[in-house]
């Protein structure tokens, strides 16, 4: 019989991208600007996409993060904030290494950083996904409440 | 950081980027989707999440407790006995005393004389509870 283990969802990396990630999107859309590489090497509705998904991706991430009602729920939000933001990241590495090559060695090693980074928490989040179904499977809700008196 | 960049980027990565931001979309949402769809699977709330850890040990300290709880009351019902056993023995002791004050007193009367103090003790033999 294993442990149940769900990791802590207050990451503070995590955290941070997050709340980063929604006022960049929120910024470059007032201010109307992109970064070179990505209006160079995206089309139009993509870019777009990529703009809303930073904002949707921070709000969506943090909403998972501090979801009140059920656990599964949370992590399910979480998760596909992370996929989302992995995407997100992973395309504006692709555009900087196309678009500048080595004139940007430390922002694509730090945006790459975060593209793992985002798919490797993806990945803790589909384990812990696994193991609280298991969990749940373990015991009937009568067991929970018996357990519970 | 970025110094020239070119006016347009070559189709590849256009279309590779545009490739790539669909299936992450894709994923994200099917992520949701799964999640929504299997909701059933996750039974408990996140506040009565009992971990499987959790529940081999309340089990145990379940039967500990009824256990424990039977000892109390064997423990509360000896106790009960016991204080009637002291009750019965605390009246015996006043009572010997009484009768201990009552021949000393006869004794050391300076009119003692033994038929006075042999009446005494026959008149305590006929107190009752002393027969214990």
């Amino acid at each position: 019989m294993g442990q149940l283990r769900i990791r802590s969802r207050h990451q503070p990396y995590e955290v941070a991208v997050l709340i980063a990630a929604p006022i960049c999107g929120t910024l470059m859309m007032i201010l109307n600007v992109r970064p070179t590489s990505v209006q160079t090497s995206m089309p139009a509705p993509i870019q777009a996409a990529w703009e809303l998904g930073l904002i949707a991706v921070g709000v969506g991430g943090l909403l998972g993060i501090l979801w009140p009602g059920r656990l599964s729920t949370g992590l399910g939000l979480e998760l596909a904030s992370v996929l989302v933001l992995g995407t997100i990241t992973s395309m504006y590495t692709v555009a900087l290494l196309v678009m500048t090559g080595r004139n940007s060695i430390v922002a694509t090693s730090f945006v790459l950083a975060v593209a793992v980074g985002s798919l490797w928490r993806a990945a803790q989040i589909v384990v812990d996904l696994r193991r609280l179904a298991r969990a749940c499977e373990f015991m009937t809700y009568d067991q929970l409440q018996a357990g519970v008196p | 950081m970025i110094t020239a960049p070119s006016p347009a980027a070559p189709h590849w990565v256009q279309v590779a980027l545009s490739v790539l931001g669909i299936l992450g979309g894709g994923s994200g949402l099917a992520a949701i989707a799964t999640v929504v769809v299997q909701r059933g699977k996750f039974k408990a709330d996140a506040a009565d999440t009992l971990t499987e850890a959790a529940l081999t040990l309340v089990q145990p300290l379940q039967t500990r407790i009824t256990q424990l709880e039977g000892e109390a009351l064997n423990a509360r019902s000896e106790l009960g006995v016991l204080r009637e056993q002291v009750n019965q023995l605390q009246f015996v002791v006043r009572v010997l005393t009484r009768t201990l004050d009552r021949w000393r007193a006869a004794i050391r009367a300076p009119d003692a004389t033994l038929r006075k103090v042999r009446a005494t003790v026959a008149e305590s033999d006929r107190i009752p509870g002393m027969d214990r």
